[in-house]
């Protein structure tokens, strides 16, 4: 098991971290995006209509005839309605609207979280379907990491509050990393295999279809239910979608009726077949609010009528798996909670980088290889721990730096923050090899720069400083700020305690020398 | 053959055969349930999804005891068997 | 009801790490007695146990099941690095159990 435990350990342990740090970073992507697009900073609204906002934003567009506008309901974290919609050439369109005045907003083209971090964190920003293969197969071997780990250990009980940051820096690092995987354990055997369960239809393709005549599709549709038009077009003009609103009560009052009062609200409602004598509305709660579990709970109207014609419920299986992709997903609004997973996130982030600094130091020491590869070891390391830190806090600076109306013909705004995340993630490695092990404090060091002169941009270039966010409830971005902070400081101390250390082992170096 | 690398040779042997046999027999898990428990009464949708989520499980289960074996070899031939047995036997489960 | 809650699991968590002779040793500077050992062993479950009812009363069993276990994770958290760093402060809740 011992062997196992390394061999995955050291394969797996760079893409784990990056999956692992998108993924706690993920976990706050709204609060990104508003950071990141300063015109989604918008007090949250109670009680919107759609009827007054939405419908005649439609009105002025050109439609393509029998296809399907989605609106997203506005929410405590993203305070905008978001209209997804083809225009008569056919080419997919997203606005955001503000959700008191309907008025167009003008986003700054950026990723973000709910994008870039978000995509990273289950494709890696591989193109095509390569990195869900690549993180499917790092979240197998992390759940086979926590097994074997815990085989190595035994002692999980006897030792589970034990830290010793006083001895040596090997021991200290391994008790670290034994802390960190020992109480969050059932947290980190979770979250890979809900991650794999969201996409596991990508990764037993065949078998899973095999109940459908070898046809995935037909699976896929069974679970989305009516996210496709289930009612035929008349295929003759017609008026438009009249109301909205009351299908939203309508559709609230049918899921208070069977779940009673504090039930999850919609957050997505479509009109199919736009333009035609046969449109309806889908009112759906996919990421529900006040639950765990995912949707989709879809209600139909009928387009002749209005009334319900149709309700979709996941059966108990579905609603089981949903429950634990829920889990992965953390869509629902819950405070506490989403602290607490960012915390146990950072903590799988400790764990997975303190096992790889294990290893590296005590391979180090005992095989005593060549100074080339040591030097390319621990700068891969330092690069995937560090390293990807700063990127991230360098794509946040690179939002801000960037002019928001920056008018480029080769390239779009949001793909240069992207390449400078990874121009500075690059440059990290090369710095790692050139400086070896003062790398480490350097980088770490740099991030708490970074850091402070990210949230100075975030002052200088919107105006929202700690201290107005915090006045004025503007909780998003008081925790972005606030986190980063946090980061700065860790960073700060991590540094000096390195230095510390570097220090003390120099003078030891020196007295037995002398 | 020195004994580091008889050991290295055992544990690639044990790596490889726990994940692609292991993929092997877990997928004809997900198969055989996915088109099994519809003959009692299970909607197919809900099979399917319960061959996944299971199916996950058992392969990580196959990887830890191809490590941890004694008789390495004897699993590999019993789970590739069963592999085929699964992958073969599912797509006429379905059929009937 | 969460906040009662991460408070029980933080005095759950603690009172556990000094039902071990170990942590005992270095908070109290005197040897845990087997029976001491057991007495706070049952009041840190028991607080657990409370902490788990407050959570399902106050969120319901789906958010529950996900609150407690990384309640207990980040109280472990902190009470191992208190017993690091400052294991002193844990003096006041071992006089408790001194007697």
């Amino acid at each position: 098991m011992g062997w196992l435990h390394t061999c995955f350990g050291i394969t797996f342990s760079v893409i784990l971290f990056a999956v692992f740090w998108t993924g706690t970073l993920t976990v706050f992507d709204k609060e990104i995006d508003q950071w990141m697009k300063p015109e989604l900073r918008i007090p949250i609204t109670d009680n919107v209509s759609l009827d007054e906002v939405v419908l005649p934003r439609l009105a002025e567009l050109d439609l393509l005839p029998l296809s399907a506008v989605w609106i997203g309901m506005p929410r405590e974290r993203v305070p905008v309605i978001r209209l997804h919609y083809k225009d008569a050439n056919g080419k997919a369109h997203e606005e955001g609207l503000h959700p008191r005045t309907g008025e167009v907003l003008d986003l700054t083209d950026s990723d973000a979280g709910s994008e870039f971090f978000f995509r990273f964190h289950f494709m890696l920003h591989i193109p095509g379907i390569l990195g869900y293969y690549i993180v499917g197969l790092s979240a197998l071997a992390m759940m086979t990491l926590v097994v074997s780990g815990i085989f190595i250990h035994r002692k999980i009980f006897q030792e589970f509050f034990t830290f010793r940051p006083q001895k040596k820096t090997r021991r200290a690092v391994l008790d670290f990393h034994n802390l960190t995987s020992v109480v969050a354990l059932p947290f980190h055997f979770i979250i890979p295999f809900s991650g794999l369960l969201i996409l596991i239809t990508s990764y037993f393709p065949w078998s899973m279809a095999v109940p459908f005549e070898g046809d995935i599709k037909q699976l896929d549709a069974k679970l989305a239910a009516y996210e496709k038009p289930v009612i035929k077009p008349a295929n003759e003009p017609g008026d438009p979608v009249g109301t909205l609103d009351r299908y939203i009560d309508r559709a609230n009052s049918i899921w208070r009726a069977q779940e009673g009062e504090g039930t999850s609200d919609p957050d997505w409602v479509a009109i199919f077949n736009v333009n035609d004598a046969k449109t309806y509305v889908v009112v759906e709660r996919f990421f529900a609010n006040h639950r765990v579990a995912l949707g989709p709970d879809q209600v139909v109207f009928d387009p002749n009528n209005g009334e319900m014609i149709d309700q979709f419920k996941p059966l108990p299986i579905h609603a089981a798996s949903n429950w634990l992709e829920g889990l992965h997903w953390i869509q629902f609004d819950h405070w506490p909670l989403r602290w607490l997973y960012f915390l146990a996130g950072l903590s799988g982030c400790i764990m997975i980088g303190s096992g790889l600094v294990f290893w590296i130091e005590s391979r180090i020491k005992k095989a005593q290889p060549d100074a080339t590869s040591v030097r390319v070891v621990r700068a891969i390391s330092t690069a995937s721990i560090t390293g990807i830190i700063l990127a991230s806090v360098g794509f946040l600076i690179a939002n801000r730096l960037i002019p928001k109306n920056i008018n480029l013909d080769a390239i779009h705004r949001h793909e240069l923050e992207i390449w400078t995340f990874f121009f500075i993630w690059a440059l990290t490695f090369v710095h790692a090899v050139v400086r070896e092990k003062s790398a480490w404090r350097e980088q770490c060091f740099a991030i708490a720069i970074a850091s402070v002169s990210a949230v100075a941009l975030n002052w200088v270039t919107t105006g929202d400083h700690l201290l107005l966010t915090l006045g004025r409830s503007m909780w998003s971005i008081a925790i972005m700020d606030s986190v980063i902070l946090v980061c700065a400081a860790t960073a700060l101390w991590s540094g000096l305690r390195l230095q510390r250390r570097l220090r003390e082992s120099r003078n030891v170096a020196v007295s037995i020398e002398g | 053959m020195s004994k580091q690398a008889e050991s290295n040779l055992s544990r690639s042997l044990r790596l490889i055969m726990g994940a692609l046999g292991g993929y092997a027999f877990s997928a004809g898990v997900v198969a055989v349930i996915a088109a099994g428990l519809p003959h009692f009464g299970l909607v197919k949708s809900e099979s399917a999804i319960l061959g996944g989520m299971l199916g996950m499980l058992v392969y990580l289960s196959i990887i830890i005891w191809m490590v941890a074996s004694t008789k390495p070899i004897r699993a590999s031939i019993v789970i590739l068997f069963a592999a085929v047995l699964m992958l073969v036997g599912a797509p006429l489960m379905a059929t009937v | 009801m969460i906040i009662l809650a991460a408070i029980l699991s933080l005095l759950a968590c603690t009172l556990l790490a000094l039902s071990q002779r170990k942590h005992w040793k270095k908070v109290a500077g005197t040897e845990l007695a087997v029976h001491a050992s057991k007495a706070i062993r049952v009041c840190g479950w028991l607080l657990l146990v409370a902490a788990w009812v407050l959570c399902i009363i106050g969120e319901g069993v789906s958010f529950a099941a996900l609150i407690l276990p990384l309640l207990i994770a980040t109280a472990s958290f902190i009470t191992a690095l208190i017993l690091g760093f400052q294991p002193k402060l844990l003096t006041p809740l071992a006089g408790v159990f001194k007697r």
